[in-house]
């Protein structure tokens, strides 16, 4: 009975879209729609732990379950799809926006696979899901229809496909592995024993690192995010990417002491930390920037990921400290994303330096800055890498605090950049838009003594001492002071703002080689296939010069009768043939 | 012989009958031919599903008949021809309405209908066939009934593809022939029969049994349309949209992987053809197949061609799923047959249904049409998306399971090329769905006729393209219940190993 309340509350979403494609519950669906991740919200919080539901006909036996990952991850995902959703209410309302229908179609649509691919607890399920949210967000991306958003929407579109390629052959030989069971507990366990192990472990690193936005995968990132309506942009920069991380820490063998996957993690992850913070800081669209950030910390969660593979006795630890860094980030990503559609309304100077406020905690709290949400999701990181033995683990040690000097400073430029508002003004800031902002924004705060008080955390994990909170606030002050520094040397500013990396960076390379092979495909493909259909017709015509006449006229008249008689001809061989 | 045994003939009869009787009606009697067509295929489908009953029961249903010495006409039903017999029947009675719909006052319909019911008499042979004299009858016969389908608008370029048509299946049909009689002097009769019936012969024909292989091979390929033989389908798009769909679902095309499944299953064995060395090299030319049809559906502006290219690629599939050893891929394999009948039938309803409302017969010219067509646009995209391979439509478990094959057998690159194909796959038909989705009209439509307003098009047009869209839908979310054809695959992969 539970089992299938979870069903019904995750699926609600897919079921709106329905009701919105007939023109008798067109209405409803659309009143109801900024609303639909409520009833996944409320089980998410409401029901029972061990809460599961097979389905043996669907698919290939599918099954749902509410564990304690699934639960941590479904709470922040229907909350920012609700905020968002409500928001975008509001949002369409302000950008004059009538496309009330489509927009919301993709949404639910995108929704509903995002909702539903959390509690699934086999390799097919959720691979349906997680199609069925890559390409519905397709729509959200090309909502408004630039030929600048058209051109992330191929980008969008090709990266999608091919992340689901890279997927569909790692899930398939691991469920090889696992004698054909698609579950994620018996293919982890058939994947530990196999020797193929490691090229499974890469094709499923890279499909689903496209979608987490790991370098140099995340070249679609910072082109569709910012396409997006703002409602869509916050979803697709807050949750939608964590279905990548949600699988790796479905099938990796987390806890099991991988040290070379550990340092293949860690290291891509320090890697797209830096490098997305640095590239991010080039760019002039908020939106743009924001998305970079994402894929910076997605960095960080590739390196949490990868400290939970080398970790052989904290192995209990580890799922609760990512979960907290998953839902920190979609809280905060989502606040700040949904600020940028605000910081474009037409509002007064009370709620313009509330909205500086709320951007100013979400950003310190992407830095880890102390009593926010993100000191204690970057403490519980640290706690995990402390006394890990792994690759980089010395390196890891003291530059992982730096990543809190990159994040803030790309947070102080993306400040300066909102508050000039660029792009097209909205009309009037309306409580719709506000609202869900702003709990977000208590949502970050919030975060860390929720975390303590629901034991997701300890004290020492959430670094909530003194001590820690010192340890969490040097990296973020030190980047104000660079920024001031830096704003006070005019030469220095106009140096470094001259620095413009192209949206989606190493993008054009890829573009650029696919261009190339495509050519050569297409050259050598279609030379022999000219030759090989060249020659039929070659002697098709050869033969229509001698018998024209003739050929045209059976054509006519005679074509059946030809044939018959070549029956006859054909059974009359076989006859004589087959006779004694 | 128990009256049981009979039930071959009589589902043959339901189809033969109508066609004979549709030849003698005269062309205005609209409301008899579409009795007795609908007549037959609902008849068709009841005997069937009493077919389906009685094999369930245990009973071994086999009619035959002497011709003359040697060559015995042998009518049965194991689970494979069960498959097919069933897919080829649903796909009939909708493919009757949607022609119903599709030819109304247009000239020569009683020609066309009972050619029609001809041809699907020849593929219930085909099903059915328990030797391989049978099926190699049915097979020729097949050529020719659907000759007059293809030439059936009667023009130049018509007229050209039957001829071409023509050329290849009959060449085709000719080393088949001398194929099988060449078997059948160093094997006797040639029944079907699960797990093979060659591998008792002595060592010393192998290389023999080589050589017929490929013939066959070569002669049953040229309707599945394997590179290099496939020339004749891409001309044969000009017929009509309900010829094309038949052509490329049920009756050609399948005939030809039907053919090879039954050669590699059923004649010589999987196990016999892998001792031969047969499986791989055939594994590779359905490869080929696959990566150059999608290739070149690539560049195909017109939209019928565009999805005769990628049934080429598609079919292909059948043959690779079974040419790799090992159950995984033959469930695979056996189960794309009925997954790909599907798809693609839904496809060219679809295109049948843009052509005749709107005149559409470029993908260029589609702008917008979702829009205009929203329902007929949404068959379009599940057909489409499962032919891709998108979970969880019927294809994606065809290539899941051909793709695991390839990994049981150690055979890597075949997942390899299940991935090319798909990103080609998506490659030629999303910006399809882009086009009629997000497109805004750019083309006066002119369609061939007005259609009543309270639907896109007319019912008998959409009906049939839903129901066949809805199927490739819910094969693929209902693949594990004992209803979808995965099962029977399952089923009838037990038998083979």
């Amino acid at each position: 009975m539970t089992g299938w309340l979870l069903l019904v509350s995750v699926f609600w979403p897919l079921l709106l879209v329905g009701a919105m494609g007939l023109r008798l519950t067109r209405r409803f669906a659309l009143r109801v729609a900024p609303w639909a991740a409520l009833p996944a919200l409320a089980a998410a919080l409401l029901l029972p732990d061990g809460v599961a539901v097979g389905l043996p006909w669907v698919f290939i036996g599918s099954a749902f379950a509410l564990d304690a990952l699934a639960r941590a991850f479904l709470i922040f995902s229907a909350a920012l799809w609700l905020a968002a959703g409500i928001y975008a209410s509001g949002y369409l309302k302000a950008t004059h926006d009538a496309r009330e229908i489509s927009f919301f179609s993709w949404f639910l649509a995108t929704m509903g696979g995002n909702l539903a691919l959390i509690p699934a607890q086999d390799m097919v399920t959720y691979i349906v899901f997680f199609a069925l949210m890559g390409f519905s967000a397709y729509g959200l991306v090309v909502h408004d229809p630039t030929s600048q958003n058209l051109r992330a929407g191929r980008v969008y579109i090709s990266m999608t496909v091919l992340g689901e390629m890279a997927a569909f052959v790692g899930l398939l030989w691991a469920a090889y592995l696992a004698g054909g069971q698609t579950g994620f507990t018996v293919s982890v366990t058939a994947l530990q024993a196999s020797p193929y192990r490691d090229v499974i472990l890469l094709l499923l690193f890279t499909g689903f690192g496209i979608k987490l936005g790991v370098m140099p995968l995340h070249v679609w990132l910072p082109l569709a995010h910012p396409a997006a309506p703002t409602p869509a942009s916050a979803v697709l920069s807050g949750v939608m990417i964590k279905t990548g991380l949600l699988l790796w820490l479905r099938i990796f063998p987390i806890g099991t002491g991988a040290g070379d996957w550990a340092g293949v993690l860690v290291g891509v992850g320090l890697f797209t930390a830096f490098a997305g913070a640095l590239i991010g800081m080039t760019q002039t669209h908020p939106k743009a920037l924001l998305a970079y950030s994402s894929v910076s910390q997605m960095g960080l969660a590739a390196i949490a990921v990868g400290i939970g593979l080398a970790t052989a006795g904290k192995s209990t630890a580890v799922m609760p400290a990512i979960a907290l860094f998953a839902a920190h980030h979609a809280f905060a990503k989502g606040a700040l994303f949904l600020g940028v559609g605000l910081a474009a309304c037409e509002t007064s100077a009370r709620n313009r330096r509330l909205l500086a406020a709320g951007l100013a905690i979400c950003g310190a709290s992407l830095a880890g800055f102390p009593l926010t949400g993100g000191m204690a999701a970057k403490g519980g990181l640290k706690y995990l890498a402390a006394g890990v033995e792994m690759p980089w683990s010395g390196l890891l040690e003291w530059l992982l605090p730096l990543t809190g000097i990159t994040t803030m400073l790309l947070v102080i430029r993306f400040l300066c950049i909102a508050a000039a508002r660029p792009g097209e003004p909205h009309g009037a800031w309306n409580p719709p838009m506000f609202v869900p902002w702003a709990v977000l924004v208590s949502g970050v705060l919030a975060l860390p003594w929720l975390a303590l008080a629901m034991g997701w955390v300890g004290v020492k994990q959430a670094g909530l001492y003194p001590a820690g909170a010192w340890k969490a606030a040097w990296p973020p002050l030190l980047a104000v002071f660079v920024a001031v520094a830096v704003w006070n040397m005019p030469r220095m500013r106009s140096a470094l703002s001259r620095i413009r990396i192209p949206t989606g960076d190493v993008l054009s390379v890829f573009v650029l080689l696919l261009e190339r092979s495509l050519a050569l495909f297409r050259f050598s493909i279609e030379s022999p296939s000219r030759v090989i259909q060249g020659i039929p017709s070659a002697l098709l015509a050869q033969w229509k010069q001698h018998h024209g006449t003739l050929l045209q006229r059976m054509a006519r008249y005679e074509n059946f009768t030809l044939g018959m008689l070549l029956m006859t001809a054909l059974a009359l061989g076989m006859a004589w043939m087959l006779w004694p | 012989m128990t009256w049981y045994n009979w039930l071959p003939l009589l589902i043959l009869g339901t189809s033969l009958v109508p066609a004979v009787w549709i030849f003698f009606l005269r062309e205005e009697s609209y409301r008899t031919r579409t009795a007795v067509n609908l007549g037959g295929a609902v008849l068709k489908l009841v005997l069937v599903a009493l077919l389906f009953a009685e094999v369930r029961q245990g009973h071994e249903i086999v009619f035959e008949y002497q011709l003359m010495p040697k060559l015995t006409m042998k009518f049965q039903a194991d689970p494979l021809s069960l498959l097919f017999v069933s897919l080829s029947a649903l796909l009939w009675l909708l493919t009757t309405i949607y022609a119903i719909g599709y030819l109304e006052e247009s000239p020569n319909r009683s020609r066309f209908f009972g050619f029609f019911s001809l041809c699907v008499s020849t593929t219930v042979g085909i099903a059915m066939a328990g030797n391989l004299i049978t099926l190699l009858i049915f097979y020729e016969l097949l050529s020719l009934t659907t000759y007059p389908l293809v030439i059936h608008r009667g023009n130049a370029k018509s007229l050209q593809a039957g001829w071409i048509y023509l050329a290849f299946t009959m060449f085709g049909g000719a080393v088949l022939l001398v194929g099988v009689i060449w078997l059948q002097s160093l094997g006797g009769a040639i029944d079907f029969r699960a797990t093979g019936i060659l591998g008792e012969l002595p060592e010393a024909s192998y290389v023999r049994l080589q050589v017929i292989f490929w013939m066959l091979i070569l002669g049953f390929g040229v309707k599945a349309a394997l590179v290099p033989l496939h020339g004749w389908l891409p001309v044969a798009m000009v017929a009509p949209a309900p010829v094309s769909a038949l052509l490329h679902a049920v009756a050609v095309v399948k005939a030809g992987a039907f053919g090879i499944v039954r050669v590699i299953y059923d004649v010589y064995g999987i196990e016999f053809s892998r001792t031969l060395g047969l499986l791989t090299p055939l594994a590779v030319l359905a490869s080929v197949t696959i990566v150059y049809g999608s290739v070149r559906a690539l560049y195909q502006d017109d939209l019928k061609k565009r999805l005769a290219f990628s049934t080429i690629s598609q079919v292909s599939y059948i043959i690779l799923g079974s040419a790799v050893f090992g159950p995984l891929a033959t469930i695979g394999g056996i189960v794309h047959l009925v997954h790909q009948g599907v798809m693609k039938i839904t496809l060219f309803f679809c295109a049948g249904n843009f052509a005749e409302t709107l005149g559409i017969h470029k993908v260029s010219e589609m702008s917008g049409v979702g829009r205009r067509m929203p329902v007929t646009m949404a068959a379009f995209t599940l057909g489409a998306l499962g032919m891709i391979g998108v979970p969880p439509l019927a294809g994606f478990f065809s290539k899941w399971y051909i793709g695991m094959g390839g990994v049981e057998n150690g055979q890597y690159w075949v997942p390899g090329v299940l991935v090319i194909s798909s990103i080609l796959n998506a490659a030629y038909f999303l910006p399809i769905l882009y086009t009629g989705w997000f497109g805004r009209q750019d083309h006066e439509w002119h369609g061939h006729r007005s259609f009543p307003a309270r639907f896109e098009t007319s019912l008998s047009l959409l009906a049939p393209a839903l129901v066949t869209a809805a199927l490739s839908l819910l094969f693929g979310v209902f693949a594990a219940s004992p209803f979808s054809p995965l099962y029977w695959a399952r089923f009838i992969m037990l038998g083979e190993y």
